[in-house]
């Protein structure tokens, strides 16, 4: 009765690329059906563990801070030691998939928005611009790069954030000849659209030199920071690694609007990795329904009618922007397996999923299938005993407000692989 | 600008249709005419409704005389401004549990009052609509369309302004300047800086809609409004391509309302204490009560995205105790207080409807001229809207892209002017030199006033990216700092917020997290330093 797989993902984010990385490389036969865009769409350039206390506190040592969640929180679930431990395996992981990354889970340091805000992160790609301390930064003169006819890139902002530090900042926005002849569609002003005009080593070749004049200008050009929106590459860093080479000065992207060339990038590798590995990825296999008897899953079926079968499952379908969760007018319902939903929110005033002031918490953010501390999702109050539920689809925290977001998505993956692991009989 | 200094003939006071209407109409005919408004143009009823242009089919049976003045303003307004009009039609449907007599009653009146009303057979009915509720066991078709209140006031906006009239935003009236038993002007407060100013003029209008009372309080004297809300959805698709009516007496969630290329549900009435009617909120319970309803006109919408919940305030005039305002006239109320209350030199213009804001200016204007002497006719029914906003617009445009010179790095001008034409607001086709144009020539001082005139962030996603484009032209282009545009930015989505989170389920509320991961998570506008 040997299946053709011994694990299959639904849902192919952060998560679900983490968790099937984690257990392809113990010889597990592992797929993942995938469909749609994940949140790496508006993917930072860091990964966080945990930034802010309960009254939005920034949190310095993000361990330490760890204790003191309420039991509900998915990283409660893991218990202290157990996810300090994990989160060297999540920073051993994304380097052997040859992902460049800076900071560690001891100390928190800051990234910088396109906004201009520093906000705590755990490990950031090794390309952005990071604080260590969220007051300094590594020189106090920048250039801030945009292309002409770029939108979303809020340089204003950026500069205002970076004089908040200190920093002297100009902003320079340079002409890509390119971006003209290309733009056939008054659409066409997204990071993707400058990334495929980067995609060439002439024009590449051009940007830098114009780069380096524009500094030249500025003055001295080793003692000043260029600052690119992140619109290179994204499957890797081979065009920022060219461009560093050409330009005298220390060059550092920051995020740019969606959709996120950094995350692009990121989901680019760790799906690289997977396959490597041996992996199998499903592209648009929307995973539909579930059959469930005796407390295990037999079977699931994706919209080609096709049914799939696994030893283990892995739910990593991601919240309501994910449709892991869907709201109806009455209630939330997980939609393949119709898993118990754990609410965990305070009734709002308007008893609805959401509360008047855009800016407060939200109660929709803490909603989520309801597990145990193995995560195993409960249906009409019992585990589902083959299945276990990651990433942003658990309950109990508020990405937004605690961040804490790619942290859950990465150590309750790693968490659930090891448990899978153990589930399987010894050889 | 020494508005102070001048003596105007008149000073309209309100800057939704009836006042801006009123001060074209005023402007035409030659008066020095002042305009004032609070806060900016098109906040109070004027933009909270669901922009039907009446055939006055509704009001047939039991108000011809608002019904009659429906019909003709609708004509009308098809030759004025029939660029902000759409002509599609509408029907009055009957359900099973309907009683089929009231569409005899409908047409009979109806044709009274003079509005095209013809019984269609429910198959034709079907084969026209087919989203309608196949259940349908009676129709009537009459003339009913959609009007953009947006466009129309601010096509009456500058066409006043062609005609000459100032026009102050952000001005509130705190006091009525009276003496010996005549409004002589009015005291007002710049909301923006606090400024205090005096402002002479020979008639004031009072044409504050639902805040006339307050107005009229500050001259002592008494109007008893009836501040009747109304809620409403905006649906994501346009799912009719005409007006749907219930063919009943009118209640609650009655008719949807298409226009480009959405559909709006309409609506609940409910007395509500004045003090609401600066920051009226959509309830869980009205929501239900429309979706109960709408539904039954058209069965497609239980499983359409909802893109907001919004509600206004009807500016009716009590007349009874009546309890929810259905049964009150919708006709228009022009009181000359001289007459009414022994207070020369002070009108009110209240009542009436969006349909006929053009009648109620007409009406006023009329008054005002009658005691100035002034015999100039009304030509605001021939004239038309547009051929003035032509070339205003042509006056504004003059003042294009120089604020481009702020923006550093700008070494190729023909890059740039070809980069105008890029849409910063995808879903309602809004560009770049559009905004840039607008911030440039001095107009807009928030992005929320932006999107009243540009439509920017009104689309199916709810400011996703737009509003952020739009900020960082408030900092390069109107030279406002970064801290305001922050602070604007976050003021423009909560005001888009409080749309959304009455309705967040499906897709909404996938959207809504959405906007949130990026705002909140992404860019952490919520840690914007604001000090």
């Amino acid at each position: 009765m040997s299946k053709e797989y011994d694990i299959i993902i639904i849902g192919g984010g952060l998560s679900g690329l983490t968790a099937g990385i984690a257990l392809q490389r113990k010889g597990r036969r592992v797929a993942i059906a995938t469909s749609g865009p994940s949140t790496l769409n508006t993917f930072s350039g860091s990964l966080e563990l945990l930034g802010y206390d309960s009254r939005e506190r920034p949190i310095a040592h993000p361990l330490d801070a760890i204790a003191s969640l309420p039991p509900t929180h998915p990283y409660s679930k893991i218990g202290t030691d157990r996810l300090a431990l994990l989160t060297q395996e999540a920073q051993a992981l994304l380097g052997e998939a040859g992902i460049m990354l800076k900071g560690n889970s001891a100390a928190n340091h800051w990234r910088i928005t396109p906004m201009g805000v520093a906000k705590p992160a755990w490990l950031t790609l090794d390309d952005c611009l990071t604080s260590d301390d969220g007051t300094t930064l590594p020189l106090s003169n920048a250039t801030i790069i945009n292309i002409a006819g770029f939108l979303d890139f809020p340089v204003e902002f950026i500069r205002a954030g970076l004089e908040q530090m200190s920093v002297h900042t100009s902003i320079c926005t340079l002409p890509i000849k390119a971006m003209q002849t290309r733009r056939n569609s008054q659409y066409e002003t997204r990071a993707t659209t400058i990334a495929r005009i980067m995609d060439n080593d002439d024009i590449l070749h051009d940007f830098a030199d114009a780069v380096s004049a524009s500094c030249t200008a500025n003055g001295n050009s080793a003692k000043q920071m260029i600052l690119l929106p992140a619109v290179f590459g994204p499957t890797g860093n081979e065009a920022l690694t060219k461009l560093r080479n050409q330009i005298e000065s220390p060059v550092y992207v920051i995020a740019t609007l969606p959709p996120s060339l950094l995350g692009m990038r990121l989901q680019t590798q760790l799906r690289n990795h997977f396959t490597q590995l041996g992996g199998k990825i499903f592209h648009d296999a929307r995973v539909t329904a579930g059959t469930i008897r005796n407390n295990e899953i037999t079977s699931i079926a994706t919209g080609y009618s096709e049914t799939v079968e696994a030893e283990r499952y892995i739910l990593a379908t991601g919240s309501f922007q994910s449709h892991g969760l869907v709201a109806g007018y009455r209630r939330v319902i997980e939609p393949i397996f119709g898993l118990d939903i754990d609410t965990n929110a305070k009734a709002s005033p308007q008893g609805g999923l959401a509360t008047g002031s855009f800016f407060e918490p939200q109660p929709f953010m803490t909603y989520g299938v309801h597990t145990d501390d193995a995560f195993h999702p409960l249906k009409s109050g019992l585990p589902v005993n083959n299945l276990y539920a990651i990433g942003s689809i658990l309950s109990g925290h508020n990405t937004h407000h605690q961040g804490d977001g790619t942290g859950v998505s990465m150590l309750t993956a790693l968490a659930v692989a090891q448990e899978i692991e153990q589930s399987f009989p010894k050889p | 600008m020494g508005f102070s200094k001048k003596e105007y003939d008149v000073i309209i006071i309100g800057g939704g249709i009836t006042g801006v209407g009123t001060a074209r109409d005023c402007a035409m005919r030659g008066l020095k005419t002042l305009l004032l408004e609070r806060s900016d143009f098109a906040t109070g009823a004027t933009g909270r409704n669901h922009g039907l242009l009446h055939s006055g089919a509704r009001y047939a049976v039991n108000d011809p005389d608002s019904a009659a003045e429906c019909i003709r303003e609708n004509l009308i307004l098809r030759r004025i401004a029939s660029h902000c009009v759409e002509e599609h039609d509408g029907l009055f449907i009957s359900l099973p549990e309907d009683d089929l007599g009231y569409q005899y009653q409908l047409v009979e009146a109806c044709r009274s009052c003079g509005i095209p009303a013809e019984i269609i057979d429910p198959e034709e009915a079907k084969r026209i609509e087919p989203t309608v509720n196949p259940a349908l066991t009676g129709a009537v078709r009459v003339p009913d369309g959609s009007v953009d209140p947006f466009r129309l006031v601010q096509a009456n906006e500058l066409d006043a302004r062609m005609h000459g009239a100032d026009i102050l935003t952000y001005h509130e009236v705190i006091a009525l300047i009276t003496q010996a038993n005549r409004v002589e002007g009015v005291k007002v407060r710049n909301t923006q800086n606090n400024e205090e100013l005096e402002i002479r003029g020979k008639i004031t209008v009072n044409a504050a809609g639902i805040w006339s009372s307050t107005i009229a309080r500050m001259a002592g004297v008494e109007i008893t409004m009836f501040p009747s809300k109304g809620a409403l959805l905006i649906f994501a698709n346009r799912v009719n391509k005409m007006v749907i009516n219930r063919c009943h007496k009118a209640a609650n969630g009655d008719i949807l309302v298409p226009d480009g290329d959405v559909t709006i549900l309409g609506s609940t009435s409910d007395r509500v204490p004045i003090s609401e009617c600066d920051d009226v909120r959509v309830t869980p319970k009205e929501i239900a009560t429309l979706l109960r309803e709408g539904t039954k006109l058209v069965p497609v919408l239980s499983s359409t995205r909802i893109l907001r919940a919004y509600a206004g305030v009807r500016p009716l005039v009590a007349e009874d105790d009546e309890e929810a305002g259905r049964g009150i006239s919708r006709g228009i109320v022009c009181l000359d207080h001289e007459k009414r209350d022994g207070l020369a030199g002070f009108i009110t213009i209240t009542g009436g409807k969006l349909m006929t804001y053009r009648l109620m200016a007409e009406m006023a204007t009329d008054m005002v001229c009658d005691k100035l002497n002034v015999k100039r006719r009304c030509e605001t029914a021939v004239i038309a809207l547009n051929e003035a906003t032509d070339q205003t617009r042509k006056a504004i445009s003059r003042t294009t892209y120089k604020g481009l010179n702020s923006l550093p790095g700008k070494d190729d001008a023909a890059l740039w002017t070809s980069a105008e034409s890029l849409y910063l607001c995808e879903c309602e086709k809004v560009t770049l030199g559009e905004i840039k144009d607008l911030i440039a020539s001095g107009q807009v001082e928030t992005l929320t006033q932006l999107r009243r005139r540009t439509r920017m962030g009104m689309g199916k996603c709810p400011g996703r990216y737009c509003a952020l484009r739009a900020a960082r032209l408030m900092c390069s282009v109107g030279g406002k700092t970064t801290i305001d545009c922050g602070r604007d930015l976050a003021d423009f989505i909560n005001e888009r917020w409080k749309g959304i989170y009455p309705i967040t389920w499906d897709t909404t509320l996938a959207d809504a997290q959405y906007m949130a991961s990026v705002y909140k998570g992404l860019c952490g506008l919520d840690k914007f330093q604001t000090s």
